[in-house]
């Protein structure tokens, strides 16, 4: 069996185990080079995935943070159109990939699991972009050889099978993040996808907490930007390092929370859409139950803050600036969507002063944290 | 040390009558400059929602800044700054998104319909597209209010499969019993843009059959019984606003002690769309589910939804929590009313949404006091017609098992879950499909149900609290 392996910082302790994946060149979809399937539905080559993937892969290598797990390994699967080999961003080694096909994939899982078995308390996140299909509680994962054979399901990933088939392993905290298309199909009706696993009970002592994110609605496409990360990956690395956090555990002791990775990635999508970036698209959450967090900040996180005005008209001509408290900085604000000025600040106080015409300057001072705050400034 | 001062807190929203206690889920941080709240920087507490400041929820507090910050029942949060004074009692009033209309406002709370865009202008089709996929921002005015934006309901997206209503004219059937099926059917006006009215006509001797295998209805004769309280709230709409139809009707009461009886579901017909929703019924003590209205909502021509609403104003909140999976929140609030859900046993369906909560986050504590465990059992053993009973204590037993007889009894469970029918909560068919294929390889009796759970689960809507099944638009029965 191969390893997939390309990253592991070799440190002592428990593990964040991960398994990244990311699907764009389908050969038997529409635009690949081999025989096409029947069941192509007409899905085609994605640009997208592989970047995401990447992308992903170098913020667990370089970026995750958690003093629980110092260990961290990343497992890495591409399938695109020119392969090229992963570059660690801390080691700068470079290292040949498999491709991700469903019997790699499966081999990878198997290999990912076993990791997080060692410990006994290991954490463990997956993290799949390429296609998907779904259709009420179903759904399947495409890997690059679906469609290989006259049967095209048999090779597609069952994901409900893969969520439930690892909750009898070890690792008690799983995260998922499923960055594909949950577009309905027919041919959801008759087949399934494959298991990867055997499902089986838990007997663990610590019932699982496993909280997945997907990119989009059930029944909803979700959008990548060619040859650049989609809109959920750009928006999930930056939630998990800035805009998931809070402080409540301490001040200045700043975690990425589950819970507050789903309001995040919420509100940071919504963002992408508002600026005309990118088509409607909402992420969602589901068995987010209990709280555990992701990663911890190493330091203190941005905070967005948006400015409106009545009468709206008023922000073109007004001069606005952010004072931050900590450190003592004037910011210009970096952005003008219409009616509104945002910026992004560190986190704490802020005084906003604004001209808006009036004569006499206005000024409020907001607590800025993550996620955002708004600022509403009337003229005199 | 300073002396503590009090903040008064609820959560504004026009309900038009008394508010509710348990409204909605808040945080309250300290601020960053305030040093006086020493340990004490973060609370969770359940709030009030109501229309006017009679009853808010007071909380001791040290003086300084302080922040709020409410996840709302129908989605999105709000934050509100205040400040604390020593030996004075601050009132925060927290505005929140309110209802489009007046007399939706609890089907708004349940997250049925959006909240209002209160700048709503006259769009191009594309930004009113966009407005009604429920991505709403509102300005709030000058409170400092921020606002995660109310993720709403989202039509989801058509099955090829499904395709147009059959029919140029979508009907409207009632029948009564023992079949009791209620259907509405949206008429779009070419006139008036996106605008719908709603008719309704009654048919005797309906047939409607039900089960894991098969979902069919066909139509007998016209019936002159109009089905009780049949009330229109919102029948008409005009252009620009978001479309959608409200109706509202009771139904018989039910003996629930003398099963079997007959489930209830409402069909709901047109642009595009069929959905079999299931009636929470019986609801309230008296075996009857009081006033249920559904809400039949389209965001373009050929795309819609449809969502039954309970008139329950003390589970309100958590069926709106419940709505869109955020069950960490429902888990409050179903602490809060253990004894009015569980006491007795005489809301078993209402006691089921709280079992599901408390299921699905609190079996982790093993060191807590898990007394709700029998309420669970209790749930499956007394009533032999609920569905949701058996699947609650098999989800209990396989992921927290206290010995290993424990799968066992799970198995049972799930077969049993299988026997009596569809349930009625959505959270049940993923947690019976889940059980059934964890427990198939050591007891291959389970095995027949599952393609036909997996089969009714994917017609499944999953962002509603009751069962909906979106059905093809061909009478012909089969999911």
């Amino acid at each position: 069996m191969s390893s997939f392996i390309v990253h592991d910082n070799q440190a002592a302790g428990r593990a964040m185990h991960a398994l990244v994946i990311g699907v764009g060149y389908y050969p038997h979809l529409l635009g690949g080079t081999g025989p096409r399937t029947d069941s192509h539905d007409g899905m085609g080559q994605l640009t997208s995935p592989p970047v995401s993937a990447r992308h992903v892969a170098d913020w667990l290598a370089k970026d995750f943070h958690h003093p629980d797990f110092p260990r961290h390994t990343v497992a890495l699967l591409l399938s695109e159109d020119n392969p090229q080999p992963y570059v660690d961003p801390l080691s700068r080694s470079s290292v040949p990939l498999e491709e991700a096909t469903f019997q790699n994939i499966k081999d990878a899982v198997t290999q990912w699991r076993q990791s997080g078995d060692q410990h006994g308390d290991d954490m463990l996140v997956f993290y799949f972009c390429g296609h998907g299909i779904s259709e009420g509680h179903s759904m399947v994962l495409l890997p690059s050889d679906f469609g290989s054979d006259a049967n095209a399901y048999d090779h597609a990933i069952d994901f409900l099978n893969l969520y439930d088939g690892m909750n009898q392993y070890k690792a008690s905290r799983q995260c998922f993040f499923v960055d594909a298309c949950r577009a309905s199909s027919d041919t959801l009706d008759n087949n399934r996808g494959r298991n990867l696993l055997q499902v089986r009970p838990r007997t663990e002592d610590e019932v699982r907490v496993a909280p997945v994110y997907y990119a989009t609605l059930r029944g909803e496409d979700s959008y990548g930007r060619e040859e650049r990360p989609s809109v959920f990956a750009e928006a999930l690395i930056r939630c998990l390092n800035n805009y998931g956090a809070h402080d409540d555990e301490g001040e200045s002791d700043w975690r990425v929370s589950n819970f507050r990775l789903a309001e995040a990635l919420d509100h940071l999508m919504l963002r992408a859409r508002k600026d005309g970036s990118v088509p409607a698209q909402v992420p969602q959450a589901e068995s987010v139950r209990l709280n555990f967090y992701i990663n911890h900040l190493r330091s203190p996180p941005e905070a967005n803050i948006y400015v409106y005005a009545t009468p709206p008209q008023a922000l073109m001509t007004a001069r606005v600036t952010c004072q931050s408290t900590n450190p003592p900085t004037v910011i210009t604000p970096d952005s003008n969507l219409a009616n509104e000025w945002a910026v992004s600040v560190p986190s704490g106080e802020v005084e906003i002063a604004a001209d808006l015409g009036g004569g006499t300057p206005l000024t409020k001072t907001v607590e800025a944290r993550p996620i955002f705050r708004n600022v509403h400034l009337s003229q005199p | 040390m300073s002396n503590r001062g009090q903040a008064r807190l609820q959560l504004l929203k026009d309900l038009g009558g008394p508010g509710i206690d348990a409204g909605a889920i808040a945080e309250i941080r300290a601020g960053y400059g305030n040093k006086n709240a020493g340990g004490e920087r973060r609370q969770t507490l359940i709030i009030p929602t109501m229309n006017a400041p009679s009853a808010p929820i007071t909380v001791p507090l040290a003086p300084g800044t302080w922040s709020v910050e409410v996840e709302l029942p129908w989605g999105g949060t709000v934050t509100q700054d205040f400040e604390v004074l020593e030996n004075e009692s601050t009132d925060v009033d927290i505005e929140s998104p309110q209802s489009p209309h007046e007399e939706l406002t609890w089907l708004h709370l349940q997250g049925a319909v959006p909240s209002a865009d209160i700048e709503f202008e006259s769009q191009p089709e594309t930004e009113r597209e966009a407005q009604s996929e429920t991505l709403m921002h509102e300005i709030l005015g000058d409170t400092g209010l921020s606002l995660l934006e109310t993720r709403g309901l989202i039509g989801a997206a058509r099955n090829p499969r499904f395709g147009k209503a059959a029919g140029a004219q979508p009907k409207v059937r009632v029948s009564d019993l023992p079949m009791q099926v209620i259907e509405l059917a949206l008429h779009k006006s070419e006139s008036a843009g996106l605008s719908a009215t709603v008719s309704v006509t009654g048919y005797r001797d309906n047939a409607m059959r039900i089960d894991w295998g098969t979902i069919a209805i066909t139509r007998g004769a016209i019936s002159d019984a109009p089905f009780a309280d049949l009330e229109t709230i919102h029948s008409e709409v005009g252009p620009g606003d978001d479309a959608f139809v409200t109706k509202t009707f009771s139904l018989p009461a039910i003996d629930y002690h003398q099963a079997p009886f007959e489930r209830q579901w409402v069909h709901v017909e047109g642009f595009g769309e069929r959905s079999l929703l299931s009636v929470p019924s019986p609801w309230f003590p008296d075996g009857s589910c009081g006033k249920i209205t559904v809400v039949a909502r389209f965001v373009e021509e050929d795309r819609g939804f449809a969502q039954l609403v309970i008139d329950d104003p003390n589970m309100a909140a958590l069926l709106g929590y419940m709505t869109d999976d955020r069950l960490h929140r429902a888990a409050l609030l179903a602490d809060y009313a253990q004894d009015s859900l569980f006491g007795k046993m005489i809301r078993p369906l209402a006691a089921c949404c709280g079992g599901y909560v408390l299921v699905a986050t609190r079996l982790h504590d093993r060191k807590a006091d898990q007394h709700w465990r029998s309420w669970v059992d209790n749930l499956n053993n007394w009533f032999e017609w609920l569905p949701d009973g058996a699947i609650l204590e098999g989800f209990m037993r396989l992921n927290g098992p206290r010995d290993i007889r424990d799968f066992d009894r799970a198995a049972e469970c799930f077969a049993t879950a299988f026997d009596r029918g569809l349930p009625f909560i959505t959270l049940g068919l993923p947690w019976l499909l889940s059980g059934l294929r964890t427990l198939e390889s050591s007891h291959p009796t389970l095995s027949a149900a599952i393609p036909l759970v997996e089969r009714v689960a994917r017609l499944s809507d999953t962002s509603r609290p009751f069962t909906t099944l979106r059905l093809p638009t061909n009478d012909s029965g089969g999911p």
